[in-house]
């Protein structure tokens, strides 16, 4: 069953130097339960795609079109009430940084009691209850004392315990994480995942996991969408895009990153490069926008803008060569 | 191989004050760490946020001042010269931050920023000989010669690490402490760094203090290790023991925590309970004792020490390894592991 259904999602910034193209013409659909990652390096448009999609922009500042729904109801033209009454309670969200998604004057207890007392009727005290058993729910030691503090005198990774509380402490059937662990330590960062994984089981949510890092995602997600530039470059399972890359900026992110181990197999020192930076989103580009750093590049490529290609059942690429890898 | 940098027992504690009225306690940043760096080789130093690996840098390059301990580059000693006389031993000694986007001056041209360090170091009689090897620099990271004339918010951060990385190499030093000098760049651009590290280091024999959290980056280009964990080397040695046969209860753990880029992997974790305890008030015996999964009594009462497991100079600080080293580490303590 289709939980979100985003199509052609575009998210333009109109700037003094010209439309900022965020988001370009983004489709995908994540069903019940699954976890799916985007991925993708900075500016690529990862996040601004979940806040347009939670519609979480200054909409004064930009425009945003397209197509998204969840379980069939329109997101894009529902009001602020509306929104209001989807955001933290069909859906969840967990940001990167705890210390400036938590208010540093109210306690965390009242902070995950407020947003169940949004959602549903409850009173305080039910609702202080509530927030107790969440706190001890995200392996939170102590949680009745815990809860009396302020996100000041927790530490990172309990701060992250208490977004993820507060996050799902009305159930969603969604929750959208964006680099819930990057600011984390790897040891608490293992913990984190351990955490969002058991969680994941019990509630059954579906989860969209916005991160950098392919050993994040290798652990969590179903299924993977690589974006470059504001646009899908490519979508599969997670065992397809590791196993098969077939966009080669997909194949340059997976040989840049060194695998622990690399000195047993005693391999050579260098890394896979790729070259140049990511382009100036400002800069409209007539063909692929990969095709300045893309060692494969023909003339093809900076003349026309390639189209999603479905190269197996479960595997989309965006590369005018796709179908001719496959073949090799 | 000589060493050219060499530190003995240092020790940085710093004044807070804690609690209402001001009690006033130290926090253990670095407690009694050693180690040295051979001529074109590579240490790196790997722990997690507040294990005091910064703060060794820091403390080598006399930003911050030790509490106790000494220092050595190329054989001179750097702890007790006073500050004027740190100019010269600047000479061999540069580094290189984390962020490419404070660590350049933003309205000096990267000609300027980069001939600061010739101009200050009497590298250079006349302009147009500072300008050759301030061309000759960017060459070395791969960066247009057109580049001098430029501001650094023309760049994207991979370019504006390689100007740092341009004006540390400037003085033609014999060490580059590195700190965290990857750590902020995007993936793609990351390896293009790492790359340009060992290149360099290939070219110039440059030897290379390498601090960071990211250990598959260290893996990728270190030739030893130290491991640290709140304020303490736990673990010392060459790669290969580090990363395949890791001694020391956290630096398994710490291995075992990094997520596998690979959705078939067989995952055979140690997920750590509970978090790191605070500097200022750190477990009595051993420090991870807290969260260790084999801590046994002796472990609260005792710290263990550093102790040599091989030949090759892996080390150890774990009780569990104490009996098995002492055997061959009888008579043959080095200096390195002896307290003060």
């Amino acid at each position: 069953m289709v939980l979100l259904n985003v199509e052609h999602l575009s998210t333009v910034f109109p700037t003094s130097r010209g439309d900022l193209r965020a988001v370009n013409d983004l489709s995908f659909r994540v069903s019940k339960g699954e976890t799916v990652a985007i991925v993708g390096e900075s500016g690529s448009g990862k996040s601004v795609s979940a806040m347009s999609i939670m519609r979480l922009l200054d909409e004064s500042r930009c425009r945003l079109s397209g197509k998204v729904e969840l379980k069939g109801r329109d997101l894009l033209s529902a009001d602020e009430a509306a929104m209001r009454a989807i955001r933290g309670n069909q859906v969840g969200l967990i940001f990167q940084e705890p210390m400036t998604a938590l208010n540093p004057v109210v306690t965390v207890g009242r902070q995950i009691a407020e947003a169940a007392r949004l959602h549903e009727t409850m009173t305080r005290r039910q609702a202080a209850e509530k927030a107790i058993e969440m706190l001890t729910l995200v392996g939170i030691p102590d949680p009745r004392r815990r809860a009396n503090e302020y996100p000041h005198q927790l530490s990172g990774g309990m701060r992250q315990r208490v977004m993820i509380a507060m996050a799902l402490i009305c159930r969603p059937e969604l929750l959208i994480a964006d680099e819930p662990t990057t600011a984390l330590d790897v040891t608490v960062q293992a913990q984190i995942l351990d955490l969002m994984r058991s969680l994941r089981e019990q509630f059954g949510s579906a989860i969209i996991l916005i991160t950098h890092d392919l050993g994040v995602v290798a652990e969590m997600a179903d299924r993977v969408i690589i974006m470059y530039a504001g646009r899908k470059v490519e979508e599969g399972t997670a065992e397809e895009i590791f196993a098969h890359p077939r966009h080669p900026y997909t194949k340059g992110l997976l040989g840049a990153v060194p695998r622990l181990g690399s000195s047993l197999e005693g391999r050579s020192g260098r890394l896979v490069e790729i070259e140049g930076t990511v382009p100036d989103p400002r800069v409209a580009t007539v063909g692929c926008a990969f095709a300045p750093r893309c060692r494969g590049a023909a003339d093809i490529c900076r003349l026309s803008q390639p189209g999603l290609i479905r190269t197996r059942s479960d595997h989309e690429v965006a590369c005018h060569f796709a179908t001719e890898l496959v073949v090799a | 191989m000589s060493s050219v940098l060499e530190v003995f027992n240092l020790r940085k504690y710093y004044p807070v004050r804690a609690g209402l009225f001001g009690r006033s306690a130290e926090v253990h940043a670095v407690d009694d760490v050693s180690f040295h760096v051979d001529a074109g080789e590579t240490l790196s130093i790997v722990g997690e946020s507040g294990c005091g690996k910064s703060t060794v840098g820091r403390t080598i390059l006399r930003l911050v001042e030790p509490t106790a301990g000494e220092i050595y580059l190329d054989g001179w000693r750097v702890d007790t010269v006073p500050i004027q006389g740190m100019r010269r031993l600047r000479k061999k000694l540069q580094v290189v931050y984390q962020d490419p986007f404070s660590s350049l001056n933003p309205r000096l041209s990267v000609r300027d920023i980069i001939a600061e360090p010739l101009e200050n170091f009497g590298m250079g009689q006349s302009r147009s000989e500072i300008d050759d090897q301030v061309a000759d620099l960017l060459d070395k990271v791969r960066l247009p010669r057109d580049a001098m004339k430029r501001l650094p918010h023309e760049f994207s951060g991979g370019q504006r690490q390689r100007i740092g990385i341009a004006r540390a190499l400037a003085p033609k030093p014999d060490i580059i402490i590195c700190d965290e000098a990857v750590s902020a760049l995007d993936v793609s651009v990351k390896a293009q760094i790492v790359n340009l590290f060992t290149d360099l280091q290939q070219e110039l024999g440059l030897a290379l203090l390498f601090i960071s959290h990211d250990l598959a980056i260290v893996e990728h280009l270190t030739h030893r290790v130290a491991v640290m964990y709140l304020g303490q080397i736990v673990e010392i040695g060459d790669r290969r023991t580090i990363f395949s046969a890791p001694g020391h209860p956290y630096t398994q753990a710490l291995l075992s925590s990094i997520p596998v880029a690979d959705p078939k992997a067989k995952r055979n974790r140690q997920v750590l309970r509970g978090e790191v305890p605070s500097p200022v008030n750190p477990p009595s015996g051993c420090r991870f004792r807290t969260r260790c999964a084999y801590a046994f009594d002796r472990c609260a009462v005792e710290m263990p020490r550093l102790v040599r497991k091989t030949a090759e100079g892996h080390q150890v600080a774990c009780h569990l390894h104490e009996n098995v080293a002492a055997a061959d580490t009888a008579g043959n303590a080095s200096k390195e592991i002896q307290p003060a």
